[in-house]
């Protein structure tokens, strides 16, 4: 099976998992041991679960993050001992969850994290909530965007420092980039919003360019996720 | 959901970054609301990756309760997806792929499409199966 240049043994992935143990967005052992171990499952592709390209990307607040020197240094024993044991072909998966982002871990309810009990608050296209009753986010305004643009093509170069072999820019599940693309969640009047049927080309604006900006810089083969 | 983010806009989407340098898309659903409603079972994300790949020939993952061998054997066989993602099945198992390798190799009517067999005398020097037999 070949990506662009890359070649795994086989046709079989392991999907990207999150784990909710990260610290300020840090892999710790935990992350060493859950990938270490599914390296040598015989699938020729290994997904790094979600990483957070900003703080306030994160899921959860154990979520992996890859937005300064320390998360980056953090994730060298994981990409190092994936290198010298195992010939699987690591995939970063990239993210930004948002307005659902600042939550409580599934297995709890999945629920917003007020900012006073340890979350922060969120942004997202439009100042709707994912849920009734919650907090809605922050709309983005232009700035907003080109700082999440530049984090995601950040990230992507630092991914590509660490030694991963391709990136996948994770755009559903109600994330950020879903977001932008679902009328559901973006309402905007501006070139990155409009109308269901109208309105696709200027609301998948913004997700085209997380896209384009992070192949640019990483020059890695690079999915998407839906 | 109904107003929101579906399959022709994904395949449209996925056209336009085809043409800007997309090497593949993983294919799943949901998230956008808890109003959603989606029913669940083995494969049930998968016509959303056959739906893409035959629209837009990208190479294309599936990922969604797919847990056996011979199902995820029979996804890549088909020309369904491309690829076969699993999480839960990988907890499960943490060496499904030499299982998968073994299980489909000893049946050997199956094509081998997801072991990689098909590939070996290509530029693939090995398969799954390598790891479970290391003096082949």
């Amino acid at each position: 099976m070949e990506l662009r240049g890359l070649i795994a043994q086989n046709r079989i992935a392991v999907s990207p998992m999150c784990q909710y143990v990260a610290e300020e967005g840090s892999a710790n052992a935990w992350h060493l041991m859950h990938l270490g171990g599914l390296a040598s499952s015989g699938a020729g592709l290994l997904f790094i679960e979600s990483t957070a390209v900003e703080p306030q990307g994160r899921i959860t607040p154990g979520d992996l993050g890859l937005w300064d020197e320390a998360t980056e240094a953090a994730l060298v024993p994981v990409f190092t001992a994936l290198r010298k044991y195992s010939e699987v072909r690591v995939i970063h998966q990239l993210g930004h969850a948002g307005r659902k982002a600042s939550s409580e871990v599934p297995w709890k309810g999945g629920q917003l994290i007020a900012p006073s009990a340890g979350g922060w608050t969120t942004s997202a296209p439009s100042a709707i909530a994912h849920k009734e009753g919650e907090p809605a986010p922050t709309e983005l305004d232009v700035n907003g965007l080109r700082r999440v643009r530049d984090a995601f093509r950040t990230s992507a170069k630092r991914s590509v420092r660490l030694g991963a072999d391709g990136i996948e820019l994770h755009f559903g599940h109600g994330y950020l980039a879903h977001e932008f693309l679902s009328p559901i969640s973006n309402r905007r009047t501006d070139r990155y919003g409009g109308s269901l049927v109208t309105g696709c080309v200027f609301r998948s604006r913004s997700s085209r360019q997380f896209a384009t900006s992070c192949r640019r810089t990483s020059r890695r083969c690079q999915g998407l996720r839906l | 959901m109904d107003g929101g983010w579906d399959i022709e806009q994904t395949v449209a989407f996925a056209q336009v970054l085809k043409a800007r340098g997309l090497d593949w898309i993983t294919l799943s659903s949901g998230g956008i609301s808890p109003l959603q409603k989606i029913a669940i079972g083995p494969n049930y994300q998968v016509p959303f990756a056959t739906a893409v790949k035959q629209a837009t020939g990208l190479n294309t993952i599936a990922v969604g309760l797919i847990t056996q061998a011979a199902q995820a054997e029979a996804i890549v066989a088909r020309g369904e997806a491309d690829m076969v993602a699993l999480a839960r099945g990988m907890l499960f198992d943490p060496r499904w792929g030499w299982h998968a390798a073994l299980n489909l190799a000893r049946q050997s009517v199956v094509s081998h499409h997801l072991t990689g067999e098909h590939l070996r005398r290509g530029t693939v020097s090995y398969s799954v199966a390598s790891h479970t037999e290391p003096g082949e």
